[in-house]
């Protein structure tokens, strides 16, 4: 057991799980007034994420010992049931914020896309692993994934989630661009890509859309409106300064900012524990995205360092949207802080993905310690034979 | 295999180009979140407590305003306003139509006010400082959530009196036009806040302290205003008003020593609590400071001292021919008189107010002094007085002045000036020649401890003439009152010296305006020793004969004789008597008028008074009739009508 133990990763083990005890306490300090205007208990979110939490760690812990190359077997079952899960939105999707995303069984809601997310990071690493023999062959190897890919993103387009959409399609696009493809085919991907957007963004141009931008680009013109919330993060990650004004001390999470225990919870952490508790975030979730892509470049199997890269430009991703939104350089599309935003289908989704880093990290080393004992033990032996030659000799 | 190897080495260096994009981001966000926190972080700071702090206003109590001998001119009465608190009100529709019914308001407007999500709601502006009938009533309702809140409103006791001066106060209490603005910052104190910390829905947080600044009320201002002489105008011009209908009329009154302001009003008036009543040009223009004319005869005054001051004339030495006209560079100036006044010493001149005689004067003084003089004197700048919408006036540039404009400003035409010029320049004229700074606000009295926080004392702008020409020129026009144009301002026991003025309008289109004048009267006493100057101005006065002696010099008597008994100035017995200085002519042998037109008047009028019945340019009939013989300053009457015809003389 201890060996099986030393064989993992410590620093991707152990800064997943500080972040989110952190983010609990966060959601909590974050939370509690909201949950008491709203009739509940202070606890009310709290409690939640901490379920959402124990179920993560499950999920994390399964994830890291099962091996990841059998998910390249169960890959029908997987694409398929989230295929399923989404399609399904439309008969049985609930409506919230204006988005059919959501599965509200009892008190329990979750969300399809999220799955959707480490499914299709899956998928595409299996798929161009296993071409990667005859990757150069634009037609057999690097189109026939797209077209599921594009499926997946529009079912997602039309609830309409455009935030989880757009994290879906960078995952998807960071995930292609390092299986190794030639870069003709993929400037010729760029090319598409960029023809279809100027055809989709006249369509999905609305007044709401154009406000998100005006909202980010130009918060003070509209400080009743589009630029309310901006303006409100702002002033609670300027208040903050360098220490902050102190755990629970937020004035902001007052009814001021809203979402504060989710989307906005970064700018309560600058509030409360100022740019030290911000570098402290950041720090450990850059620390968990270059860390999985180290683990990716160490990787000798090509399907686990694609599924690597997939996972952590997932948490990459979603960071850079969430800390771009309130710090105002991109639009607000209610994208969570992976491991801290209150929200339970994102923490079990990014749990169960750290679980599966962990195993590509662990299952890496094994094979570097065999070969290293391979390739060192005739030498070890053969100096042991020299050392012991000249010992008997002398 | 080599596909492999080499598709091997891609997927590595693809993986470093993500990991250098990775880090690049991660960067991207820490430097935009250390700007936010660091660079803008103070700025935002202070939006941050700008928007937690909750105050709770504390109005101060606005100044009053006083009179010299402290008498209230403006203060504040409670009047209630109306606060509706909504979440006590369980009918909204029912309330919003009581409520609509006593106040000012439709139904709907009333409905949006009791049904609004805040704690409280003050029916702004309908609701505010309501009638003690609208009070009663709403008391008498007595409806849940609906309140009286106390606030305050400014009263003017003397109603419409001196209502240009004092201006007035919004429903804020914040001084919209007269001493009322001018002096806002002073009268209406600071506000007083109690301010809290609060979460996005006004609770209050017990964790930030909260501060409270009282409110400072406003300082009580006590003015140069003498209510009675105040009072005394008002009344004058009203009954001049009634009399003649004038377009405008304007009264001033200053104390010659100091430049403070005795009293001051112009027609039309208004009342300074319904001010919305008139239209805003009513109230905004304070016609004694606002408004510019030729000022006529009066100005003649200004000359007379110019030539005393440099002795160019003897006024019972020198003398002038006068045979009713004058010409200067081949251009003709008429006396007023038909035919002229014959002739006479200066001093005769000065007091028949002859046209030509002023001429000679102005023009031996020559363009350069009588100009720098004129300066002097104030003319063509403002004064300075404590009020808002003072005129300039205008004067011939330099270049402009040839020997006709040099000439007709001698005797004031040519040049535009306004009231309050004219009396602080006529008051350094007659007070030893010291030209002070016209003023209002004389003392900022703290309202607490009643003691005297400011005084301004009076502002000496510069010393124009000598005493001995002053003097000279209080005899001269004390000559004019007793026995000359203006005779009518005569007041038996105060030695009243004065100029009349008769200005012909310029009307829109530049040239003047016929049978449109403006009559004015300037007046000081006592001559010995001014206590007061006092000016008025009759716009376009109807049913009478245009001519200042005539209209506005018997006003200007009464306003100086009864002002200076209220100020309890002692009277004299050393003056010149009215009677005495003409006493070969007792009684006037009344002319034929009948056929004349109504111009030919101008030389019957020094010495009796006209009225006139009908209209029309042509005297059809007079009564009494000619060849009877009246007293000095009795009337004659006389009928007007569109054209003389044989069959109306028979």
């Amino acid at each position: 057991m201890m060996q099986k133990l030393k064989d993992y990763d410590f620093t991707l083990m152990i800064s997943p799980i500080l972040l989110t005890a952190f983010g609990l306490v966060m959601i909590y300090s974050a939370s509690m007034v909201v949950a008491v205007v709203e009739g509940h208990e202070s606890t009310h979110y709290f409690t939640r994420q901490l379920l959402w939490f124990g179920l993560g760690l499950i999920g994390f812990i399964i994830c890291s010992i099962f091996p990841y190359k059998k998910y390249q077997k169960l890959m029908r079952w997987i694409v398929g049931i989230v295929v399923v899960l989404l399609l399904g939105l439309f008969v049985f999707g609930t409506t919230i914020n204006n988005a059919k995303s959501w599965y509200v069984i009892g008190p329990v809601s979750f969300q399809p896309a999220e799955f959707a997310k480490i499914a299709l990071i899956m998928y595409l690493a299996s798929v161009y692993s296993k071409k990667q023999s005859y990757l150069n062959q634009f037609y057999s190897a690097v189109l026939p994934p797209l077209v599921l890919t594009v499926f997946i993103l529009g079912l997602i387009v039309v609830q309409p989630d455009i935030g989880t959409a757009s994290i879906i399609f960078l995952i998807a696009c960071s995930v292609i661009v390092s299986s190794g493809i030639r870069f003709k085919h993929l400037l010729l991907l760029i090319g598409v890509g960029v023809v279809i957007l100027a055809f989709a963004i006249p369509n999905m141009v609305t007044d709401v859309r154009i406000s998100r931008f005006t909202g980010a680009y130009q918060p003070f013109e509209a400080p009743e409106t589009s630029g309310y919330q901006l303006i409100q993060s702002y002033l609670a990650i300027g208040v903050g300064g360098l220490n902050g004004e102190g755990l629970g001390q937020s004035v902001q999470k007052l009814g001021y900012l809203m979402e504060a225990h989710t989307d906005f919870i970064m700018a309560i952490i600058a509030e409360e524990l100022g740019f030290i508790g911000v570098v402290i975030v950041i720090g450990l979730l850059a620390t968990i995205v270059l860390r999985g892509i180290f683990i990716a470049r160490k990787c000798e199997d090509s399907f686990g360092a694609l599924l690597a890269i997939g996972i952590s430009s997932m948490v990459g991703v979603q960071a850079f949207i969430n800390l771009g939104a309130i710090s105002g350089i991109l639009p607000i599309t209610g994208v969570p802080l992976p491991f801290v935003s209150y929200g339970g289908s994102s923490l079990l989704v990014m749990l169960i993905s750290m679980g599966i880093l962990n195993n590509i990290a662990k299952t890496t080393r094994k094979n570097e310690q065999e070969n290293d004992v391979h390739t060192q033990e005739p030498q070890s032996k053969l100096t042991f034979q020299n050392r012991g030659g000249k010992t008997w000799v002398n | 295999m080599k596909h492999k190897r080499v598709s091997a080495v891609t997927v590595r260096r693809r993986i470093v180009t993500v990991f250098l994009f990775g880090i690049l981001l991660f960067g991207i966000i820490d430097v935009r979140l250390g700007y936010v926190q660091f660079v803008i972080g103070d700025k935002l700071a202070e939006r941050a407590n700008e928007s937690w702090s909750r105050d709770i206003e504390f109005r101060p109590e606005r100044g009053n305003i006083l009179d010299e001998s402290g008498e209230i001119l403006a203060e504040n009465v409670t009047a209630p306003s109306v606060v509706v608190v909504p979440s006590q009100i369980e009918n909204p529709q029912d309330v919003a139509e009581k409520l609509a019914s006593i106040l000012d308001l439709t139904v709907d407007e009333a409905y949006d006010y009791v049904s609004q999500n805040e704690s409280s709601v003050r029916i702004h502006p309908e609701g505010r400082k309501i009638s003690e009938k609208q009070e009663t009533a709403i008391k008498t309702l007595n409806l849940d959530g609906v309140y009286l809140a106390k606030d305050s409103k400014r009263h003017y006791p003397y109603g419409d009196d001196l209502s240009h001066v004092l201006g007035f106060a919004g429903i804020d209490n914040q001084g919209l036009t007269g001493l009322e603005a001018y002096y806002d910052d002073e009268l209406s104190g600071e506000k007083g806040s109690l301010s809290y910390y609060s979460d996005a829905k006004g609770g209050r947080l017990e964790q930030l302290a909260d501060t409270y600044e009282p409110p400072k009320d406003g300082s009580h201002l006590k003015t140069t205003i003498n209510s009675k002489v105040q009072t005394i105008i008002e009344r004058e011009l009203d009954i001049a008003t009634a009399k003649y209908n004038p377009d405008g009329a304007l009264a001033i009154a200053v104390d010659p020593k100091t430049g403070g302001v005795l009293g001051m009003t112009s027609r039309p008036n208004f009342n300074p609590e319904n001010y919305q009543e008139v239209d805003s040009d009513v109230y905004n223009r304070n016609l004694p400071i606002w408004s510019t004319y030729e000022p006529g005869s009066t100005f003649k005054i200004i000359t007379l001292a110019s030539a005393l001051e440099e002795d160019q004339v003897d006024l019972r030495e020198d003398e002038f021919h006068d045979d009713g006209d004058i010409s200067v560079e081949g251009t003709e100036l008429h006396c007023w008189k038909t035919g002229g006044h014959g002739h006479q010493s200066y001093l005769e001149v000065v007091m028949n107010s002859c046209n030509p005689g002023f001429v000679e004067l102005g023009t031996e003084l020559g363009e350069e002094k009588l100009f720098s003089y004129i300066e002097d004197f104030g003319f063509g700048e403002k004064t300075g007085i404590d009020l808002q919408g003072e005129e300039n006036g205008i004067l011939f540039s330099p270049d402009q002045v040839g020997p006709v404009e040099l000439a007709t400003t001698s005797f004031g035409q040519g040049v535009s000036v306004t009231p309050i010029q004219q009396v602080m320049a006529v008051s350094a004229v007659v007070n030893g020649g010291y030209l002070y700074k016209p003023y209002i606000a004389k003392e900022f009295i703290d309202p607490q401890t009643n003691e005297t926080i400011k005084k301004i004392e009076p502002s000496l702008k510069r010393r124009v003439i000598s005493g001995s020409t002053s003097k000279e020129v209080r005899v001269a026009l004390e000559h004019v009152v007793a026995e000359g144009t203006g005779r009518s301002a005569y007041v038996d026991g105060y030695r009243v010296g004065g100029k009349t003025g008769t200005a012909q309008k310029v009307g829109p289109d530049g040239t003047y305006m016929e049978n449109n004048y403006v009559l004015s009267f300037i007046g000081f006493a006592p001559a010995d020793d001014p206590e007061i100057v006092v000016y008025v101005a009759i716009d376009n006065p109807k049913d009478t004969i245009q001519f200042g002696g005539q209209v506005a010099a018997p006003i200007v008597g009464t306003i100086i004789g009864d002002s200076l008994r209220a100020m309890e100035v002692e009277p004299r017995d050393d003056g010149l008597e009215k009677d005495y200085q003409w006493p070969d002519q007792p009684k006037v042998e009344v002319p034929d008028l009948v056929g004349l037109r109504k111009e030919d008047l101008n030389e019957y009028m020094t010495n009796l008074s006209i009225e006139t019945s009908g209209s029309g340019d042509y005297i059809i009939d007079q009564a009494p009739s000619a060849g009877s013989m009246l007293e000095e300053g009795e009337k004659i009457r006389i009928y007007l009508a569109d054209e003389t015809e044989e069959n109306n003389r028979d």
